[in-house]
């Protein structure tokens, strides 16, 4: 039985999370697969939710033959190799007769005797003045509780309005398409949930999604066909704290609709408190069969730049560097997915994985991501896909501006290699602008943007993240003259040269005379074919597996 | 003849050696624009031109009898340098197509391209 695999980032750390997790499918780590993903939340207008977007956007048109939205096929061995299904669901408060929890529970809308016993009871879990009354549009702002409450209602509330019929927004369409797949692929799906456990929406949700998806598909459709949870894999990270920002000040809590403000001082003990309760809480127990135990062993740093004293609590100006934890939650993913055939157990796996801490600085393997068994395969690919990167934006200027990809077609096109002419520029664009996103940029006014793999290994430094410090120049002038091929701290991996022939030179010869698409890549557009080519150069230049 | 017609081909096929040495050595540029290849084209045609000079000054000044032992065989000698010229320019022309198609992917395919 074929698995059909399901990706589900909830709030703002699980949209980062999915981050790296797409771009660990443009290496290529995710072969073949077609993967469905639903990012859920309910900010909106959240930064880090609109940049995940906008990365599995340029994804799928990376992939999709020009003019189509078709997402592309999944292929094997080369860049970009899974085919992702986005699927979009927020819960909205933005309305003002939603946008907090005494307006959506319309306390005081019923008879006397019922608003007193609605009030009381709301008034013992939810503080009356702050929780109740707080805005919502940014999130459930570190109140887990009224955070789960809510989740599991807004989910069922979408699947009674699917369920009535009639005209149906966009979230609730694709929840619709996204549950109908989770419930055609039944015993054969596995699910993995990126999240937190230490802030507000991932924390809130992990622990009820695959409850209220249940009740979802319940109400939606035939009870016969109900989606037994208990029957599918779940998997999902257990990530706590990693990253602080500034400690709200008196003046934005005294505003009504911020009286409730995530202080990341408490992280630590919201992720305790969390723990404790994914230790011993029946549900999490009898649904989830793995959680990756991530942390940050050391004191967190602090990802905002805030150019005011308010805490940013969430809408667009939330848009988090990416950290390395995220990596290992992506890589937490691949675990799963790729563990062998198993039988689901009614005992709950909890794993976790130490790397190494000296004398205040991480020294990171790719073993520490993937396991000793793939590490060279992880490495491999993020090696191959950071020198296509540095090709394309630093060889051909693609991160000034320039037509970076369509400069590297010229140059095959010189080589007598004419088979890519007919990729046109707007694909080609398509193709420096996701190397953008996972890299870097600079802007119109020549300033250095760090893109994913720059921010990843950013949140380390001063430790080593697998490859040496000249793959990570920024500045304009060094990148012109980087050495594309002498990325790895391994001296076997960098490409070979010669007297008269530079690393570049010796890749390109590599290329043109080796790198042609096989069949078995199951490549067939003129740009699927186009990228499996330089994969394979890259490949075949980088030695780790002898031909 | 015969004997000037081998130092000829040698002279143009050492000048061609130099010219791939040379062209290879020109690294790939990156870019929208890129200026490798018309560098490659104009280093052979340099060459060629060059060929054709040294053969001359080799001729001249080394290969040729001493007119004062034969100055029937000088005369003759001299006589047929213009023609190993040429024919030199013709090996040089003719090998260096013959190592652009063989190397067509390669920086040596960049004397003479494949039209589009």
């Amino acid at each position: 039985m074929e698995e059909k695999l399901f990706v589900i980032a909830i709030g703002g750390t699980g949209m980062r999370c999915l981050e790296s997790f797409v771009h660990l499918c443009a290496i290529g780590m995710f072969d073949n697969k077609e993967i469905e993903i639903l990012t859920l939340d309910t900010d909106q207008a959240n930064g880090n939710m609109g940049r995940t977007w906008n990365l599995i956007n340029t994804y799928n048109q990376v992939k999709s033959e020009n003019g189509s939205q078709d997402g592309g096929t999944p292929n094997t061995n080369t860049f970009f190799s899974s085919k992702l299904n986005i699927f979009k669901f927020f819960i909205n408060y933005s309305n003002a007769q939603r946008n907090t929890y005494k307006n959506i529970s319309k306390l005081g809308e019923g008879d006397e005797r019922t608003n007193r016993h609605n009030e009381m009871i709301s008034d013992l879990f939810l503080e009356k003045e702050t929780v109740q009354e707080f805005n919502l549009e940014h999130g459930y702002r570190a109140q887990t509780h009224l955070g789960s409450h809510l989740m599991y209602h807004g989910i069922l509330e979408a699947a009674r309005k699917i369920r009535k019929g009639g005209e149906l927004g966009k979230p609730e369409i694709d929840l619709k398409e996204f549950l109908a797949k989770l419930q055609s692929a039944g015993e054969s799906a596995r699910v993995f949930v990126f999240g937190s456990v230490f802030g507000g929406t991932g924390a809130s949700s992990i622990p009820i999604i695959p409850v209220a998806f249940r009740e979802a598909i319940g109400i939606i459709g035939n009870d016969n066909e109900k989606f037994d949870p208990k029957k599918i894999k779940f998997g999902s990270t257990l990530l706590t704290e990693y990253f602080s920002f500034t400690k709200p000040n008196q003046n934005q809590l005294s505003e009504k609709k911020n009286s409730v403000i995530a202080d990341s001082s408490f992280f630590p003990i919201n992720s305790q408190a969390a723990l404790q309760f994914y230790q011993n809480d029946p549900t999490v127990q009898s649904v989830y069969n793995k959680m990756y135990h991530i942390g940050w062993p050391v004191e967190s740093k602090s990802l905002l730049e805030e150019k005011d004293n308010n805490t940013i609590t969430g809408g667009s100006t939330q848009k988090n560097n990416c950290h390395v934890l995220e990596l290992m939650c992506a890589a937490a993913a691949f675990e799963f997915f790729n563990t062998a055939n198993y039988e689901k157990t009614d005992k709950i796996e909890y794993l976790f994985r130490a790397i190494k801490y000296e004398n205040g600085i991480f020294e990171l393997t790719s073993a520490d991501f993937v396991g000793s068994e793939k590490g060279d395969v992880f490495l491999n690919k993020l090696g191959a896909f950071l020198s296509f990167a540095h090709i394309v934006l630093s060889k051909n200027e693609g991160g000034n501006g320039l037509l970076g990809t369509k400069g590297f077609i010229t140059q095959l096109d010189k080589n007598n290699i004419k088979d890519y002419n007919t990729i046109t520029d707007d694909e080609t664009k398509r193709i420096d602008e996701y190397l953008k996103l996972f890299a870097y940029s600079f802007t119109s006014e020549n300033l250095f943007e760090q893109g994913w793999i720059y921010q990843i290994r950013n949140s380390i430094l001063p430790g080593n993240f697998l490859f040496n410090k000249d793959a990570f120049k920024d500045s304009l002038k060094e990148l012109r003259n980087l050495d594309v091929g002498n990325l790895f701290l391994d001296n076997k991996h960098n490409w070979k040269s010669s007297i008269i022939k530079s690393r570049y030179d010796t890749f390109i010869t590599k290329l043109t005379k080796e790198g042609k698409p096989e069949l078995n890549q199951n490549v067939n557009s003129t740009k699927e074919k186009f990228l499996a080519h330089i994969h394979n150069g890259i490949m075949i230049s980088q030695n780790f597996i002898k031909k | 003849m015969e004997l000037t017609l081998i130092p000829a081909v040698a002279v143009a096929l050492a000048i061609l050696l130099l010219a791939a040495i040379i062209s290879i050595l020109i690294q790939f540029e990156g870019g929208i624009n890129p200026k490798d290849d018309n560098k490659r084209r104009i280093v052979f045609w340099v060459f060629a031109i060059l060929n054709p000079i040294v053969y001359w000054l080799l001729a001249y000044f080394y290969l040729a009898p001493d007119p004062e032992e034969s100055r029937r065989a000088y005369n003759r000698f001299i006589e047929v340098i213009p023609t190993d010229m040429l024919i030199g320019v013709i090996s040089y022309i003719i090998a260096g197509i013959a190592v652009s198609k063989f190397a067509v992917t390669g920086k040596l395919g960049h004397w003479f391209p494949k039209k589009k």
